[in-house]
């Protein structure tokens, strides 16, 4: 039995209070008698010097037992029966959005799910077998074994946490579905809020959607953003009221400890609004809070860091560097340092996050991402067998980096044609030649151009900078993104030169990663700022944060939710299910009015 | 409605005997004649003392006037009878001697019921075995062909029945008698005094009474506004048997049935004994008062059945003949 509003339980703090008003007033009962004149005249014990003794009468058991079932009646106790005994399988889908931490109570709906959960498994038979799911934006199982696992089942929910701006529910059924054994009886139970996002869908085992938690107002910063206003940004926030009530506040803007405004919101019943400022060119990370006083106040908050631009060192290696170093240095972030190849080869240069090599090769490939143009015969590193001069004709792209560029009036001139490479894609392509090729060799990722650039008119073409751009943002680290929302996965591109990535929650924890090309985070399901660095083994590369903010219109809105309309295949254990779970405060309310009415006629007829 | 009797409280009536269950259907006083007719064989009893009229009464007088049961003799005088001069004294002595007899007389019967609220308490109510107690010495003075009167009181007397003399007013007295209701607290001694001062003639004053308005030293001041010879006083005291031997326990709020007053006490044998006692003491010295004051005085339970234990209870007590 789990109580689904245990601050109800207060109540029974009346029993005792009860208890000492019987105390206190022993019922007397009034008896008439002739006259008093006799009775005056006898010796009167005090009540003081007489042992106080709890008078144990019909009415004081019968108050007793109503002010017990009114408290258990308001703590909402529910059992589970039928089905969940019986049931040989369980799939207990967990609901751990940001909805999830707001308040019912004395604790939050998620430890609310995990009580019901935990008593589930509790109730399973001997031979059942259960199978946990977690459900944020992404699900998973977290556990799954028998009556035998039954500690680890219970650990895997009690480690249970809530993060993350959506509960992907379809994609949970699809696993507890997965999960189950279909030939035997099972049962899917969805602990969840409501915020569902599942449609009708007919499902192969009943499912038990069981709404955790009551409806509630709260107020939410559902978005935080910035946008690029000429020289000057803006930061906008949308904040909405889900309340039936309109709500007045502040809203609050800080950069990094530091209140720089506050404007009064005035949101009407159930309704959004949008506040936007003006910020500094200088300014960084952002955050925006209000009062919301209810029962989430994670959403009460947004984060955004708005100084993102990431730092690349480019390092351009040509003896024409123009106007190569000028299209390069148009990217924002870039710092370009350009070397002749006597000078490079000379030098100990450290490695940048991308070099350029024009015209030139090294003896061996340096660290970072690279660019190679018109590459020079006699190389190991790339052999060039010949030289051709490519025709005006139709060019085949492929690849997202080209996706839009239009090549069409370019001339290439002479090409390199290079020995077949294993490792590289042609990207453009004319006729046979490939003129743009990219691919990754020994760790380094390398991009082809097979064309010098003085050579045709690609440099007095729009499609140059462009290409520029795009080569370069798709081969050097991505900035981070100015904010992000709990739960949802974060996609680093993390410098070449990097070998491990240290995330540092903002409860402080930090966590060492292994640098890959694309590094996926899936642990940003807290809000607030998430600390990243790149390191190499000379240090620290790179150092950024992310915001990332709890607020969504899904989550936020804590207002009661349709169950969605899930259809069994088996009707036999649909019907099942629906006794999965009772819910008892009906039954203990009406023995409760039955005993008031018969306390009543007790009373009335002791009058009589 | 069987919880409803599971439920309800023991009465007091439910604890009591057999007896005790007739009592508590006495509800209110029905006349019965049949009884009343009985009763003819009897007849109270009044001291010669008191004065009379020698007309057509039945009670010893001390007048003695010429009859022929012979009891005395007084010397002739001029116009006496010749029928009552006793030839066979004047044969032995040559005087004229009248025979004397004893003379009988109808007294004034005054009887006074209390109507106080206390009265109505009880089971059966006082004022019940009050009535029945009333009709019943009533209907034996009509009998007697004394003076009838009958007065409620309960601060001071109330308008009467009476005077009536012979049985032709018996209905009327009956009604009179069932017609009497529970009025305002009692004042015995207020009562009985302002009566004594409207009825100087005096009489056979029965007082039909529980006396609780009346400690001993009212009933004293009471009795001593009806002074003998010229009253002849019977107190007729009536008490409940849970008056006598309350059975109750526990924590308790008794209310007085007389002013309404509550007075909240915790009862164990030991207080109740100690109330028995002073019950007990209080009867006394009403006896006492009355016994100084020359009344009778008479304690008449109201469970008691009233052909069976009363009446032979009160010619025990010589109030009956």
């Amino acid at each position: 039995m789990t109580f689904l509003f245990p601050l109800g339980l207060l109540a029974l703090l009346t029993i005792p209070v009860v208890l000492l008003l019987h105390l206190i007033r022993e019922r007397r009962r009034r008896v008439m008698v002739p006259s008093l004149v006799h009775w005056l005249r006898v010796p009167r014990k005090q009540d003081s010097r007489r042992a106080r003794r709890l008078p144990l009468t019909l009415l004081l058991l019968l108050h007793l037992l109503i002010a017990g079932l009114l408290g258990l009646a308001l703590a909402r106790p529910e059992v589970f029966s039928g089905l969940a005994s019986r049931a040989d399988q369980l799939a207990i889908v967990i609901d751990t959005s940001t909805s999830m931490l707001a308040r019912e109570g004395s604790q939050t709906r998620l430890a609310e799910a995990q009580d019901r959960a935990r008593s589930l498994l509790r109730g399973m038979g001997p031979g059942g077998h259960a199978t946990l799911i977690a459900t944020g934006p992404t699900p998973r199982v977290i556990a799954s074994g028998g009556m035998n696992d039954l500690p680890q089942l219970e650990a895997a929910v009690s480690s249970l946490s809530a993060g993350g701006t959506e509960a992907n529910l379809d994609g949970a059924l699809v696993q507890a579905e997965a999960a189950l054994n279909l030939q035997r009886p099972a049962t899917i139970v969805v602990l969840t809020d409501g915020a569902a996002t599942t449609g009708q869908r007919t499902m192969a085992a009943p499912v038990d959607w069981q709404v955790v938690g009551s409806a509630q107002p709260n107020r939410a910063i559902v978005n935080f953003a910035s946008r690029q206003q000429g020289s000057t940004s803006e930061l906008y926030a949308r904040i909405a009221n889900y309340d039936a009530v309109p709500w007045r506040g502040a809203a609050r803007l800080y950069d990094g400890d530091q209140r720089v405004d506050t404007s009064d919101v005035d949101i009407p019943a159930n309704s959004e609004t949008e506040v936007t400022w003006k910020i500094a060119p200088q300014s960084g990370a952002m955050r925006v809070e209000i009062d919301g006083q209810d029962g989430l106040p994670e959403d009460d908050q947004a984060y955004a860091n708005v100084a993102t631009t990431r730092p690349l060192k480019i390092m351009l290696v040509s003896a024409t560097p123009e106007p190569l170093r000028r299209a390069l240095a148009a990217v924002p972030g870039a710092q370009v340092a350009v070397l002749a190849p006597d000078a490079y080869a000379a030098a100990n240069q450290s490695a940048g996050d991308l070099t350029v090599f024009d015209g030139t090769l090294p003896a061996a490939w340096p660290e970072g991402a690279l660019l190679v143009v018109n590459p020079p015969q006699g190389s190991a590193l790339l052999p060039v067998n010949g030289e051709i001069t490519t025709k005006p004709q139709a060019l085949a792209q492929h690849g997202a980096t080209l996706a839009g560029l239009n090549f069409d009036s370019v001339s290439f001139g002479l090409v390199k044609q290079l020995a077949p490479l294993d490792w590289a894609q042609a990207e453009l392509v004319s006729g046979d030649t490939p003129l743009i090729l990219r691919g990754q060799t020994s760790g380094h990722d390398i991009t082809v151009w097979t064309f010098a650039l003085q050579n045709g008119n690609l440099p007095n073409r729009l499609a140059f900078p462009l290409l520029v751009a795009r080569t370069v943002r798709d081969m050097t680290p991505a900035p981070l993104p100015e904010t992000a929302e709990a739960g949802a996965p974060l996609t680093l591109h993390p410098s070449p030169r990097a070998t491990t990535v240290q995330l540092t929650m903002p409860d402080g924890r930090a966590e060492q990663m292994p640098v890959t090309a694309t590094m996926t985070l899936r642990m940003l399901t807290q809000p607030g700022w998430y600390e990243l660095a790149e390191q190499g083994p000379g240090g620290t590369i790179f150092q950024g944060r992310v915001g990332v903010s709890a607020g969504s219109v899904t989550e936020s809105d804590l207002r009661v939710q349709t169950p969605p309309a899930l259809q069994s295949a088996s009707a036999v254990n649909a019907e099942a299910a629906k006794n999965l779970t009772l819910e008892l405060w009906p039954w203990l309310a009406l023995v409760a009015l039955m005993l008031l009415v018969f306390e009543w006629g007790y009373v009335h007829i002791r009058k009589v | 409605m069987w919880f409803r009797d599971i439920l309800r409280r023991k009465s007091n009536a439910n604890r009591a005997g057999a007896s005790r269950k007739q009592a508590a259907n006495r509800t209110r006083f029905v006349p019965d004649e049949a009884f009343l007719r009985r009763l003819e064989r009897l007849g109270l009893e009044a001291q010669r003392t008191l004065r009379g009229r020698p007309v057509n009464g039945e009670h010893p007088s001390r007048e003695q006037m010429p009859q022929t049961v012979f009891s005395d003799h007084r010397p002739y005088s001029a116009g006496d009878d010749y029928r009552y001069i006793d030839w066979n004294a004047y044969a032995r002595h040559e005087q004229f001697v009248v025979r004397l007899g004893e003379a009988e007389q109808s007294v004034d019967v005054h009887v006074l019921l209390d109507i106080s609220r206390s009265m109505a308490w009880g089971t059966p109510p006082k004022l019940v075995v009050g009535q029945e107690l009333v009709a019943a010495l009533s209907y034996l003075a009509m009998a007697q062909n004394d003076r009838l009167r009958i007065t409620p009181f309960h601060a001071m007397p109330l308008p009467s029945f009476g005077p009536v003399q012979g049985k032709g007013r018996l209905v009327e007295m009956l009604r009179f008698v069932e017609g009497a209701q529970i009025s305002r607290q009692a004042g015995l001694a207020q009562a009985v005094t302002r009566y004594a001062r409207m009825h100087e003639r005096g009489g056979l004053l029965v007082i039909c009474s529980d006396m609780l308005a009346a400690p001993a030293d009212d009933l004293a001041e009471a009795l001593r506004a009806v002074p003998a010879p010229r009253w002849q006083v019977l107190v007729l005291h009536l008490l409940d048997q849970q008056e006598v031997q309350p059975n109750l326990q526990g924590p308790l709020e008794l209310e007085d049935s007389e002013n309404g007053e509550r007075l909240e006490l915790v009862l164990d044998a030991e207080t109740v004994a100690a109330y028995r006692r002073e019950v007990a003491a209080w009867q006394a010295q009403l006896a006492t008062a009355c016994a100084r004051c020359g009344a009778t005085y008479a304690r008449v339970m109201t469970d008691w059945p009233l052909e069976r234990m009363v009446i032979p209870y009160l010619q025990a007590r010589r109030v009956l003949q």
